[in-house]
C-alpha cells in the first residue's frame, strides 16, 4: 500500500467515524461540529482524487455557509439545549435494519468491483482534446451561439500562455468551468435562478412574523419585514 | 497507481449513515444534517468515477459538473429548510420534533 492510499484510508476512517457521531450525538452543537469534520474529510478526499476545484468549493459552500447557518440557528433558537428529542419510538430496529440493508446491498454491488479493483485512468493530455471546443453533438440547438469557430479569447490566451500538463488540467477551475459553460450552460443559468428563488423564499417565509418573547428577533429577513410593516 | 475502492466504500458508508440518521432522529435539524451526509456520499462516488475515467478528458468533467450542481442545490435546500424550521418553531413554541408536528397550522 503506497503512501497516497494509506493517507486516503486514514482520512476515510476519520470521516466515517465523525459521520457516525453526527447521527449519534445527543447535543446538536456537537453534531454540527462533527458534520463540519465530515465535510472537511470529504474535501480532502476530493483533493486526493485530483478534483481541486471541487475541494475548494466544498469547503467554501459547506464549511463557509451551511455549517455556519446551522450553528447560527442552533445558538439563536436554542435547539441544542433540549437537544436530544428522542429517537423514533419503537422504530429504532426498523431504521437500523433499513440502513444496514442498504449498506449490505451496496456492499454486494461493490463486491463485483472489489474483485477487480477500480483503477484511476491515466490522465489525457490536453493537446488531444481541446477544452473550449465541445463536440457539435453535445451542443443543444438553443445554444448555438456558444459554438463559434474561434475559441473565446480568455481560453485561447490561457492555452498559449501556459499549456498545462494533464495532471494540472484534470479538475482545475479552468477545465471544469469551460466544460460547464460550453456543455451545460442552461443548467448554469437555472442554478442562478434557483439561488434567487431561494433568497426570496427565505425572506417570504420569515417575513413579518411576531417572534416569541423568549427568542431573538434578529432573523434574516425578519427585520426587513418589520421595517416594511412599520413603513 | 492506487485503487479507488476506498472512495467508493466511503461514499457508501456516508450514504448509509445518513439514511440511518434520517430514519432514526426526530429532531428536524438532525434530519437536515443527515441529508447533507447522504448528498456527500453520492457526490464522492461521482467524483470517484470521474477520476476512474480521466482518460476521456472533457467528458470526464461531467461528473464534476454534476457535483457542482448538487452542491448548489444542497445549499439551497439547507437555507430553505432552516428557514422552514425557524418558522415552524415559532408557531409551535420551539417544538421541532417531526413526529408530533402532524397538523397544518400546527
Amino acid at each position: 500500500m503506497d503512501m497516497q492510499n494509506l493517507f486516503a484510508t486514514v482520512i476515510a476512517a476519520m470521516t466515517l467515524a465523525s459521520a457516525l457521531m453526527v447521527v449519534l450525538s445527543r447535543n446538536a452543537i456537537y453534531a454540527a461540529f462533527f458534520l463540519l469534520l465530515t465535510l472537511l474529510g470529504v474535501a480532502v478526499e476530493y483533493a486526493i482524487l485530483n478534483a481541486h476545484f471541487l475541494a475548494v468549493i466544498q469547503i467554501l459552500v459547506y464549511a463557509g455557509a451551511v455549517v455556519v447557518l446551522i450553528v447560527f440557528v442552533l445558538m439563536m433558537m436554542g435547539f441544542g439545549r433540549g437537544g436530544f428529542q428522542g429517537f423514533l419510538p419503537a422504530g429504532r430496529q426498523i431504521a437500523l435494519s433499513v440502513g444496514l440493508l442498504v449498506l449490505l446491498l451496496g456492499a454486494g454491488g461493490l463486491g463485483g468491483l472489489l474483485g477487480e479493483p477500480l483503477r484511476p485512468a491515466p490522465m489525457a493530455s490536453p493537446s488531444n482534446t481541446p477544452i473550449g471546443q465541445p463536440s457539435p453533438k453535445a451542443l443543444r440547438p438553443a445554444l448555438q451561439w456558444a459554438k463559434s469557430p474561434v475559441p473565446p479569447p480568455f481560453l485561447a490566451s490561457a492555452e498559449i500562455r501556459t499549456q498545462p500538463t494533464a495532471q494540472e488540467n484534470f479538475g482545475s477551475v479552468r477545465t471544469v468551468g469551460a466544460y460547464f459553460i460550453t456543455h451545460n450552460a442552461l443548467i448554469f443559468e437555472l442554478i442562478s435562478v434557483l439561488l434567487l428563488m431561494a433568497i426570496l423564499g427565505v425572506m417570504v417565509l420569515l417575513r413579518g412574523q411576531q417572534a416569541a418573547p423568549n427568542t431573538s428577533t434578529t432573523v434574516v429577513g425578519s427585520s426587513h419585514g418589520a421595517s416594511s410593516h412599520s413603513a | 497507481m492506487y485503487s479507488l475502492d476506498i472512495f467508493l466504500l466511503l461514499g457508501l458508508g456516508l450514504f448509509s449513515i445518513g439514511l440511518i440518521g434520517v430514519l432514526l432522529r426526530r429532531n428536524a435539524l438532525f434530519l437536515l444534517m443527515a441529508v447533507e451526509l447522504m448528498l456527500n456520499g453520492a457526490n464522492l462516488i461521482l467524483v470517484t468515477f470521474a477520476r476512474a475515467h480521466a482518460d476521456s478528458m472533457p467528458a470526464a468533467m461531467a461528473g464534476h459538473v454534476a457535483v457542482l450542481v448538487i452542491i448548489s442545490v444542497a445549499a439551497v435546500e439547507a437555507a430553505v429548510g432552516i428557514a422552514l424550521i425557524v418558522a415552524l418553531s415559532r408557531t409551535s413554541q420551539g417544538n421541532i420534533n417531526v413526529d408530533t408536528l402532524g397538523e397544518l397550522q400546527g
